[in-house]
């Protein structure tokens, strides 16, 4: 039994960490919206799992040994075989609206990585549906399996590249079938020799695989033809000078003769553009750093409308939040600031600039305090719990461009959940201001404008909620043909400030949005819109008018919140027919490319399930045992399966700006549910979980709705620790509620396989359809209405649970 | 079966690349009438040289039978030939009559070059992909296309040597407009440039040299008029 349940710990953890490194593989070679296809594809391979070992169910347990072996290894094999496979075909799903061959080839590469979850679901459930006597310790073995796989996965990220994680996640599934068909003849006790010989061929199939792959046949996926990396790299005499790896994404550093940023520059610059070097993030843009030396000057980020508050605010204390490669950094030194404060997410941008490219920046980012830059100061971490930390005062916080033009005008981000683009998230820069301290924002225009009437509204929005009077003498704001800089100031903006706002317009032909007592002859003349959408947002909200334009713009641009933060995602569902009717296939720039794929997975995976759980209901219904309440057992584990994702997706987000980045909160509460999740499912026994039924549901309720109202306050408490001290502390505020969010499914399991064995692996499956469902879902239900809604279902989801589950006999 | 087979060989578009010389011509007329003509191109000129140059000549082999169809379509190298409307568009926008200079940023397959050529005797175009460079220049020999001077070189400092130009055409979306590019504009001359999504232009964006001040404009093509107007329904 022992080797049972280790066979299963090692699949499920081989399993967790190939969906991982999957996730990571496709954003590098495509986008980050595939994190969705790969987890429904591996939760559709559960469900399938389940219908697998209804049909087969005979079968299979007749010749346990030899299944349970055979799924192990095939779903091994798989692992590496399949992205092989993608290589056959010409996979670029970017093309998918032009060219309609690439949906069969998407459901080609579907098809292939669905195998490895599928096999090796089907070894788990088997184990599950074999044993149902001990389902406790196997379902802890899956659990904790799969907690070990995330952490593996995520360690495994810092050594190997995107394309080398998969041969090296398929050696633990690899492992482990191997350590289960060596160490114990449990699992092989009842096989035949030509069993035990179909199985020593499939473990050195799957050696040589693996061998092969780590030597002359690599996983070679081409990264998309149409990321800004590939593009960039057919510029004459460019090449890849410096990578680095880790979780966080990889890092390339480009050089080329023909590389050149200069973002929205004023059309009055006459002058060149220093040579630089492109930095990219999973082959998207992600900055430029440029020599120092290699030119005299800098001149051309004069040019910019970044430069506005340094115009109005000479010789500032700066807080540049997204530092990044330095450009903006540049340009508050190039500005005369007299004292820079930079705050950097991504510790590997901050590496390349203090370390790599140090003598290429001219020691921008350096720590050592001595020469020219000895006021710059460069942080890594979250710039909201930065802010929280410091009682610092700031004369100009600015946020600069943070992508390329194209992926902002793609909708590229429209599922980013960005809390730093919030309304709490301004208001908390905005306290950070001295008296007279302007908050400066850049961001690129897109047409129709979404992206910077969304910041307008936002600032706006942050006048009221500061209960601020004559809120239009605070705000101002200028653009250039492709971006616009909009500023808050603290205090009124003076006579003086604006007569150096027009003349900056004036110099570099830039248009004026807003400023007191702007006039309508004063906007929309160097860059001529069909009218101007901002002069007109502005003034109209200043008049009390907003509701009347969330409501009728034809994107939504209603102030994202830390409830709902989307910043990026602009589309209004009941406007897709009109799009659709307007302008049919071309409609597709304005539906938010994630925000699709997003949509198109939700409605897919409602058609699958259909026809994976309700189907096999019918044919169920026909069988011998099948006598059980099947209802309440659909009510049941759908429940837990909705409710224990919700809760998990709403603990993610909430500890996002706690442990300062989504991959620690991912990481810390994934691992801490699925521990301690498996730890409840081992004690359930113990604590007669059957019989205490409702006392454990009450709990998981209570503790819900106490981490519902609290755990906000708990992580501010704990938000000075470092951050080994706050990924411990989520690990264990969290555990509590994952140990009784452990039980009620071995409970439920245990006690439909004593009078309805049939439904088992049914349930099984049901469980798994409605997880792969509620990721979706969730994340669906909180760009539409916000977390807290997420949350509102999952107690329902409970509720349900709890009300089906009262009653086990009633259950069987 | 036999008609399973032709459906999956409509679905694959295997059938797509047989078309004849005539039936490419018809598909070329319902082009110009329906994606252009009706979206108020007007000028004659242009539509003509729409009628006239065999856009399915600019197109990969397997992408033929789409040559004429209203959406852009990939050329290899990360790169797109554009939506025939918006070829139309720009080239209106342009305002080129005969004997004017212009020149044209990102050959890519050559069309716009081509339809350029068309309307007047000097067209410069640079293409900074060597493949794609050499690819066009048999294009454009093959075709007979001799108005046309073409380099493999980085377009960002533009053709010194020819300057200044009537009208520049920038085909690749930008995130800065080349300073040098702005010089070798003429006076009253007009830059255009694709601003967006790259498989889906949205917009166009003009920038005029007019009594020596630089300005910019954003052109809407009519069929977003609708959504930027925010008239719905």
């Amino acid at each position: 039994m022992k080797s049972i349940s280790l066979s299963a710990g090692f699949i499920s953890a081989a399993i967790i960490a190939y969906q991982l490194a999957l996730m990571r593989v496709l954003s590098f070679i495509q986008w980050y919206h595939f994190a969705f296809m790969i987890i429904s594809i591996a939760l559709l391979g559960f469900g399938t799992s389940g219908v697998i070992l209804s049909i087969f169910r005979k079968k299979l347990l007749s010749r346990f040994s030899l299944s349970f072996s055979v799924f192990l290894l095939a779903c091994s094999i798989f692992m590496i075989l399949s992205p092989q496979l993608i290589r056959l075909i010409d996979f670029e799903p970017y093309l998918i609206t032009i060219d309609f061959a690439q949906i069969w080839s998407l459901l080609y590469v579907c098809g292939l990585l669905f195998i490895p979850f599928v096999c090796g679901a089907c070894a788990i459930g088997l184990a599950m549906m074999s044993f149902s006597e001990k389902i406790h310790q196997i379902y802890f073995a899956n659990l904790f399996g799969s907690a070990i796989g995330g952490i593996m996965a995520i360690g495994m990220m810092f050594i190997f590249h995107p394309l080398k994680l998969i041969p090296a996640v398929s050696l633990i599934s690899f492992l482990g079938a191997t350590f289960s068909l060596n160490r114990s003849e449990v699992v092989i006790h009842d096989a035949t020799k030509s069993h035990k010989n179909i199985c020593y061929t499939l473990l050195g199939i799957n050696l040589i695989l693996i061998v092969l792959t780590f030597s002359i046949f690599p996983i070679d996926l081409k990264m998309s033809e149409y990321k800004s990396l590939s593009k960039t790299q057919m510029l004459p005499d460019a090449k890849i000078i410096k990578e680095k790896i880790s979780p966080m994404g990889v890092v390339n550093v480009l050089e080329s003769s023909a590389l050149r940023y200069a973002p929205s520059l004023s059309l009055n610059f006459q002058g060149g553009i220093p040579s630089h070097l492109g930095v990219f993030i999973d082959g998207e843009w992600a900055g430029a750093i440029f020599e120092k030396g290699k030119t005299t000057a800098f001149t051309f980020l004069d040019y910019t409308t970044s430069t506005l508050p340094y115009r109005l605010k000479l010789k500032s204390d700066v807080l540049v939040i997204g530092a990044g490669t330095g450009m903006e950094i540049q340009i508050a030194i190039q500005q005369e600031a007299s004292n820079i404060t930079g705050i950097e997410l991504n510790p590997q941008i901050i590496e390349l600039i203090r370390k790599d490219f140090a003598g290429i920046s001219g020691d921008l980012y350096s720590t050592n305090n001595v020469g020219t830059h000895k006021r710059i100061n460069i942080f890594s971490g979250e710039a909201r719990s930065f802010l929280t930390q410091t009682d610092k005062k700031f004369d100009v916080i600015t946020i600069p461009l943070m992508e390329g033009y194209t992926a902002s005008a793609a909708g590229m981000h429209s599922l980013f959940e960005n809390y730093l683009f919030t309304t709490e998230s301004f208001g908390l820069m905005f306290d950070h201001l001295t008296d007279e301290g302007i908050l400066a924002i850049t961001t690129w225009i897109n047409h129709p404008p979404r992206h910077a009437m969304k910041l307008l509204t936002m600032l706006i929005e942050i006048l009221r909620q500061k209960d601020i009077e004559q809120q239009d003498e605070h705000f101002a704001g200028v653009r250039s043909w492709g971006s616009a800089t909009l500023l808050l100031k603290k205090s009124k903006f003076t006579e003086k400030d604006v007569v150096l706002l027009k003349q900056f317009c004036s110099e570099y032909s830039f248009d004026p949005i807003h400023y007191p007592n702007i006039t309508d002859d004063e906007v929309n003349r160097f860059n001529k819109l069909e009218h101007d959408y901002f002069y007109d947002a502005a003034i109209n909200i200043f008049k009390g008018k907003a509701d009347s334009i969330y409501k009728h713009y034809l994107f939504n641009i209603e102030p994202a919140t830390d409830n709902r933060p989307y910043y990026s995602h602009f589309l209004k569902l009941s406007n897709i027919p009109y799009f659709i009717e307007l302008l049919g296939r071309d409609a597709l720039p304005f539906m938010d490319w994630g925000y699709l794929v997003l949509l198109c997975t939700l409605i897919a995976l409602v058609l699958l399930s259909v026809i994976f759980i309700i189907l096999p209901l019918f044919a169920l219904r026909r069988s011998d045992d099948g006598k059980g309440n099947k209802l309440r057992t659909l009510l049941y584990f759908s429940g837990l399966g909705i409710g224990f994702m919700f809760i998990e997706i709403v603990m993610i987000q909430k500890s996002i700006l706690f442990l300062g980045h989504p991959m620690y909160s991912v990481s810390a509460i994934i691992t801490g549910i699925l521990l301690f999740s498996g730890l409840g499912s081992l004690y359930s026994k113990q604590l007669n979980a059957e019989k205490n039924f409702k006392i454990i549901a009450g709990l998981i309720f209570i503790l819900g709705i106490f981490y519902s109202l609290l755990l906000n306050n708990l992580f501010h408490l704990m938000l000075h620790f470092p951050l080994w001290v706050k990924y411990i502390g989520a690990l264990l505020i969290i555990s509590p509620l994952a140990f009784f969010m452990g039980m009620p499914f071995p409970t439920g399991l245990a006690a439909l396989s004593r009078t309805s064995s049939s439904l088992v692996p049914w349930a099984w499956g049901v469980n798994g359809f409605m997880s792969v469902i509620s990721t979706v879902l969730a994340t669906f239900i909180a760009i539409e209405m916000g977390f807290n809604m997420v949350f509102l279902f999952a107690i329902l989801a409970y509720s349900i649970v709890l009300g089906v589950g009262l009653d086990f006999k009633r259950l069987e | 079966m036999k008609k399973i087979w032709i459906i999956i060989l409509i679905i694959f578009g295997i059938s797509a690349n047989s078309f004849t010389q005539a039936e490419y011509d018809r598909l070329r007329e319902q082009m110009v009438k329906y994606q252009i003509e009706a979206r108020d191109v007007k000028s004659k000129t242009v539509l003509d040289a729409m009628r006239k140059v065999p856009r399915h000549e600019f197109v990969p082999e397997k992408h033929r039978g789409e040559a004429y169809n209203d959406y852009p379509l990939p050329i290899g190298y990360g790169q797109t030939i554009s939506q025939p409307y918006i070829v139309a568009l720009m080239t209106e926008l342009a305002e080129v009559t005969k004997g004017e200079k212009v020149l044209e940023i990102g050959t890519g397959s050559g069309y716009q070059a081509a339809v350029l050529a068309e309307i007047t005797d000097s067209v410069f175009s640079i293409e900074i992909i060597t493949e794609l460079t050499n690819e066009v220049k048999q294009r454009f020999q093959r075709l007979g296309l001799k108005k046309i001077t073409v380099k493999n070189a980085d377009g960002y400092y533009g053709w010194k040597e020819f300057s200044p130009f009537d009208a520049i055409i920038v085909t690749a979306a930008a995130e800065h407009i080349p300073p040098p590019l702005i010089e070798q504009l003429k006076q009253g001359g007009k830059m255009i440039i694709p601003v967006g999504h790259p498989l889906q232009v949205q917009d166009l964006l003009i920038v005029e040299k007019k009594d020596g001040k630089v300005r910019s404009k954003n052109i809407i093509p009519v069929r977003f008029v609708p959504l930027v107007r925010g008239s719905k329904k």
